[in-house]
């Protein structure tokens, strides 16, 4: 549940990403030629290859960064290899190029025994909860991990 | 004359001694009417005085000490005979007296060449001259048993003035005389209170006196209770400028971070809580789909696969 509640957040920047370059762009039209100004159409195939190339270029960031996108830093998510490391450039671009491309294959984890998703199972990677609930011991902490408060 | 200024009657009739000598008689004759007078002054008051007593005790009235009779004039108070008479008469005496004196020391002036004529024959002056040694004899003699005799004289005064001034005082309301004719005033104001405070000793005083049983008597809630607090709190939040104090105990802790925190702290608990929700829906599906697909075997999910 959380993979997906993260993947859909990560989904909603990338087309609030899109929507801000279409504006833009169509800001941009206006200040050149502002009598001349229509909205721009480009068409859903232009959308479409930007809006994927987008996601994927974030996705590889993300994942090969911290192996943590948006959407799973806010669910407590993280990406990793299957013996518990971090993902390399090319792992995580390649990750993120099958989750694009084929979005689908992430509901596999639903029915994996070890939660994983098709291109989990491809890559060799697995998305682990990495979040401590944080126990607030007094009144002004900021809350602290379990580990570092002092009192149960 | 010279009576007078060592001895005067002040306007009460009361005798008040000044302390001025007499000047030295001008001749015998003056010193013997000086004499004459000052005992005839005395017989009077003493008259006086007792016959006031004895008419006091006959009459039985209450005399006050400003109605002590005048010598010889009695105006202050009806006139009884005897007391005129024996001032008619003393008055009598009085110029006879003078007259007398004053006769005499004319006569004896008038003698004086007459008596220096008859001294001057020699047989005289010897006569005179064996008189006057006798005389100066008895004169010595006189003298040196005077000192025996006035010694005798001043211890029977001293036996016998205690006892006089005892009778003396035992007729008198001493408290009252010290009342009456003493200025209280005056004498308070020749102590020193100062040096008599300054040897009183407060410490002790006040290290006998049990304060705490005082205290103890003391109703504190009473007291408490009469305190208008409302009355008192009302006025001195009114006295106290509690915009400027408010704004001090702003400034000191840093409210701004501290909403930077709480904000920071709920929106954390609010995404721990998320996180949390979607944990135990993730075991909710994985389980339901488990049942499903009717795994017995359970999900790996000690490492907290999502």
């Amino acid at each position: 549940m959380s993979r997906f509640v993260a993947d859909a957040i990560d989904l909603l920047l990338v087309l609030v990403a899109v929507g801000v370059a279409y504006l833009g762009v169509a800001a941009t039209d206006f200040l050149l030629a502002p009598r001349r100004f229509a909205w721009p159409s480009p068409g859903a195939l232009a959308i479409g290859i930007l809006g994927w190339g987008l996601l994927t270029v974030y996705l590889t960031v993300a994942w090969s960064g911290t192996g943590r996108s948006v959407g799973k830093q806010v669910m407590g998510l993280r990406v990793e290899r299957h013996d518990g490391g971090g993902l390399r450039l090319g792992h995580a671009f390649l990750r993120a190029l099958l989750c694009a491309a084929f979005p689908i294959g992430l509901f596999w984890s639903l029915f994996s025994r070890d939660s994983a998703s098709i291109q989990d199972l491809v890559v060799r990677t697995k998305v682990v909860y990495d979040w401590q609930p944080r126990v607030p011991t007094r009144p002004g902490d900021n809350g602290r991990t379990a580990a570092e408060s002092d009192s149960a | 004359m010279g009576v007078e200024e060592t001895v005067s009657a002040d306007s009460q009739g009361g005798v008040t001694l000044n302390n001025r000598a007499a000047p030295p008689p001008a001749d015998l004759v003056d010193l013997a009417e000086r004499a004459f007078r000052t005992a005839l002054g005395l017989a009077s008051l003493v008259a006086g005085s007792v016959t006031a007593a004895v008419t006091e005790a006959i009459r039985g009235e209450v005399r006050e000490p400003d109605d002590e009779p005048q010598p010889d004039d009695g105006e202050s108070w009806p006139k009884p005979l005897a007391p005129i008479l024996a001032g008619a008469a003393l008055d009598v005496a009085i110029e006879s007296a003078r007259v007398g004196t004053r006769v005499t020391s004319a006569f004896g002036r008038s003698l004086r060449p007459w008596i220096s004529f008859a001294k001057s024959p020699t047989f005289v002056r010897e006569r005179l001259g064996r008189i006057r040694g006798r005389l100066y004899e008895l004169d010595d003699r006189w003298r040196k048993e005077q000192q025996e005799d006035e010694s005798i004289g001043s211890s029977f005064v001293g036996a016998v003035v205690p006892q006089i001034v005892d009778a003396t005082l035992d007729q008198l309301d001493l408290t009252e005389l010290v009342l009456s004719r003493v200025d209280f005033e005056r004498v308070v104001d020749a102590v020193d209170l100062e040096r008599a405070v300054s040897r009183v000793d407060v410490d002790a005083i006040v290290s006998g006196i049990d304060l705490d049983a005082i205290v103890a008597r003391v109703d504190i809630e009473a007291i408490v209770r009469r305190v208008d607090l409302a009355a008192i709190a009302r006025e001195v939040i009114d006295q106290l400028d509690l915009a400027s104090i408010a704004k001090g105990v702003i400034d000191e802790i840093d409210l701004p971070q501290i909403m930077r925190e709480s904000t920071g702290t709920m929106a954390n608990e609010t995404v721990e809580g998320v996180r949390v929700q979607s944990m135990i829906a993730d075991r909710t599906v994985s389980r339901f789909v488990d049942r499903l697909l009717r795994r017995e075997a359970e999900r790996d999910e000690s490492e907290g696969d999502a």
